[in-house]
């Protein structure tokens, strides 16, 4: 038996319906080249899903849409398993999501309630309270004693703000930015918001002092700068001796807790830095640049004026925060210098 | 003659029919692959795929140009001889000790990154003296840009079991194979609690624990932005100046004294039961005899020796022939294997 190309329209010398139909019209084009089978199969196809199948006999078409129904449900079944398995992945994969409840910034307060009255205490709060409710930013405030056990030496009180905000970043996982205000400061312009004053990645580009030495008036270790503002996760002061560590704003995360900790190591604490905490803060930025690195420095009237400061910190009308800082030694008082501030302080302007 | 294709009506017996079914067989297969090519070419992937995949072969070759994952580094040359004088023997316990490396990398995949631990005049006395583990670690972060994990291996250390993989010994399950919590196994005494850490941040280091502490002879380290946090802030001169005539054993000292103070370094750090990657022999560690936690086991074939102190009244070359050749007896296979 001699194999030819299978014509529609030649004569059938087996019945159309049996195995040997199919095996014939297979079979024989078994010799001709492989791409040009499938050349021939796809023009075929394509042309009769173009135009109507008239010229197919009757099972060829049953058989053309059989096959055209099952590939229909097979492009459907394997729509629906891809659908279906992105749904999967974007529900539940380990995609990092941020808790989303929870201010995006937060005000730290630590409170001496050893040293300072109720009612004095109580106007701080009402400061940051103000401030906070009007631009809908979180308040956490603690009493210092809380953690009296964790610091080595427990006259030395600048060491307390560090497990403050350790604490208040624990307690805290979905806000961004935390801000630590010292007690002995007034928040004078409460219009101010943080996000435009200082924390926007512009604003804060342009506030950044770059090349200026960690330690004034002349350390070697300078800023740097070429660093993008958008890296920065600690943003801080100085005043004409060093770190002003009475203000200043942490972006929780990894490097967050890194320098918490690191800042309030038991050596560090035990050394008998000169000026405590400050000195620490300064020692760990000369010499660890993964610290340095994410630290913008800016300038001390954004957010840390003194009012009886000289020059370029010297507090004025508009300032956002007014400083009260060092007024805890026997030749200032702390509680007539707020006062005299606390009358002049501008009040939310809805 | 009737047409050996026409069967559709044929008339033999019922049992010829059946034995011309089965004849046909063969061509019924044939046919059906004939008439679905390109589906039948997707089956025969899929199958040599799940094949080849369970058996263990290597599936893509390995290229010269793809990293691995892993590197391994080997610290070598341990004070460069200036100290100590290096004679024959320390050179063959040297040889001995990077042929195993290499061999076990190359069989794995993994690079192998041989250190120079020679003394540099920048690690004097009274200046970070032995923090250089920190540097190299770090250089050799630079210097494999791809990789993921570090394992970091002293020099007195041998392999035993080469034919197991890191990943089936350490990372397939590396929740189970490692612990955080110093509750079981404290040796050092450190504080279980402190404040502020947190379990479920991904772990960065692994480090096994022996009788005396941390060991960080045989340790893996990841490639992260908290390791890069650690490597930067384990050498302080604060710390050393403080602390540097208590501290032994130099960085491993500093690591613990940071465990048990930071609270970001917990959570970071995860112990390795000293037996997967760390077993000491019988020398080491000698106050424990019988300590089935700390020393090789035989039997169950543990993976990695860290011949630890050997250097200091024990004998070197001696400890590592002896494991050399245990390993190649018990790699040797019996003609039984297959079937065992």
């Amino acid at each position: 038996m001699h194999f030819s190309i299978p014509s529609r329209s030649a004569d059938q010398t087996t019945l159309p319906g049996s195995p040997s139909f199919k095996a014939k019209s297979r079979a024989s084009s078994h010799h001709a080249v492989y791409p040009l089978y499938i050349f021939t199969q796809l023009r075929s196809v394509i042309r009769d899903a173009l135009t109507s199948a008239q010229n197919v006999t009757a099972p060829e078409k049953k058989r053309q849409s059989a096959r055209r129904t099952l590939s229909m449900w097979a492009i459907a079944v394997f729509a629906a398993v891809t659908v279906f398995l992105t749904i999967m992945y974007v529900l539940f994969a380990n995609i990092a999501t941020s808790d989303s409840a929870g201010p995006r910034v937060v005000l730290v307060l630590g409170l001496d309630n050893g040293k300072y009255k109720e009612d004095y205490l109580a106007k701080i709060i009402e400061n940051r309270r103000e401030y906070a409710d009007a631009h809908k930013y979180g308040l956490y405030v603690r009493n210092m004693s809380d953690f009296k056990g964790s610091v080595h030496d427990a006259a030395k009180l600048g060491w307390y703000k560090l497990p403050l905000m350790r604490s208040a970043m624990q307690d805290n996982p979905g806000s961004t930015y935390f801000w630590y205000l010292d007690q002995n400061a007034i928040i004078m312009n409460p219009n101010l918001n943080i996000e435009s004053h200082i924390t926007d990645v512009k604003r804060l580009n342009s506030l950044v002092l770059r090349d200026v030495p960690v330690v004034p008036p002349d350390s070697t270790i300078r800023t740097y700068r070429h660093v993008p503002a958008d890296r920065m996760k600690f943003i801080i002061s100085q005043d004409h001796e060093g770190f002003q560590t009475g203000s200043f704003i942490l972006k929780n995360g990894e490097y967050a807790w890194y320098v918490l900790d690191a800042w309030f190591d038991k050596l560090y604490q035990e050394y008998k830095f000169q000026k405590a905490e400050k000195s620490s803060l300064e020692h760990l930025a000369q010499w660890h640049p993964t610290v340095l690195s994410k630290m913008a420095i800016i300038p001390q009237r954004i957010f840390n004026a003194y009012p009886n400061g000289v020059g370029d910190s010297l507090y004025q009308d508009g300032d956002f925060v007014a400083s009260l800082a060092g007024c805890d030694t026997p030749e200032r008082s702390c509680v007539r210098e707020f006062e005299r501030l606390w009358d002049n302080r501008g009040r939310v302007v809805n | 003659m009737k047409d050996k294709d026409d069967y559709l009506f044929s008339p033999v017996s019922r049992t010829s029919r059946v034995i011309n079914r089965f004849r046909r067989l063969p061509n019924r297969v044939r046919q059906l692959i004939l008439r679905r090519r390109i589906l039948s070419a997707i089956l025969f992937v899929v199958l040599c795929f799940t094949l080849v995949a369970n058996s263990g072969v290597r599936l893509l070759p390995r290229l010269p140009w793809t990293s691995s994952k892993f590197v391994i580094i080997l610290a070598v040359n341990q004070g460069g001889g200036v100290m100590e004088w290096k004679g024959p023997t320390e050179w063959a316990v040297e040889r001995t000790s990077i042929a195993n490396k290499k061999a076990y990398a190359d069989r794995h995949g993994y690079q192998l990154a041989i250190q120079d631990m020679s003394i540099k005049k920048r690690y004097a006395h009274e200046w970070r003296e032995s923090w250089e583990k920190v540097d190299v670690i770090r250089q050799t972060m630079k210097q494999y840009p791809k990789a993921e994990w570090f394992w970091w291996l002293d020099l007195h250390t041998y392999i035993m079991e080469p034919s197991i993989s890191l990943e089936k010994q350490v990372f397939n399950r590396l929740e189970n194979n490692t612990y955080r919590s110093l509750e079981d196994y404290n040796p050092l005494r450190l504080p279980v609690e402190i404040p502020f850490v947190d379990n479920t941040h991904q772990i960065n280091l692994i480090v096994p624990q022996d009788c005396g502490g941390f060991n960080l002879g045989s340790f893996l380290i990841r490639r992260s932005e908290w390791t890069d946090f650690l490597l930067d802030i384990w050498w302080d001169p604060v710390f050393y100046e403080q602390r540097h005539m208590q501290w032994e054993h130099k960085e491993q000292d500093a690591l613990e004294h940071m465990y048990s103070d930071q609270g970001w370094l917990r959570s970071g750090t995860a112990f390795i039961p000293q037996r997967l990657i760390n077993a000491f022999p019988e020398g080491a560690c000698s106050e424990q005899q019988g300590d089935k936690r700390i020393f090789y086991n035989q039997e169950e074939r543990d993976f990695v020796v860290n011949m630890a102190g050997c250097e200091w009244g024990r004998d070197c070359y001696g400890e590592m022939e002896h494991f050399r050749k245990l390993s190649a007896s018990l790699q040797k296979k019996s003609w039984w294997w297959p079937f065992k």
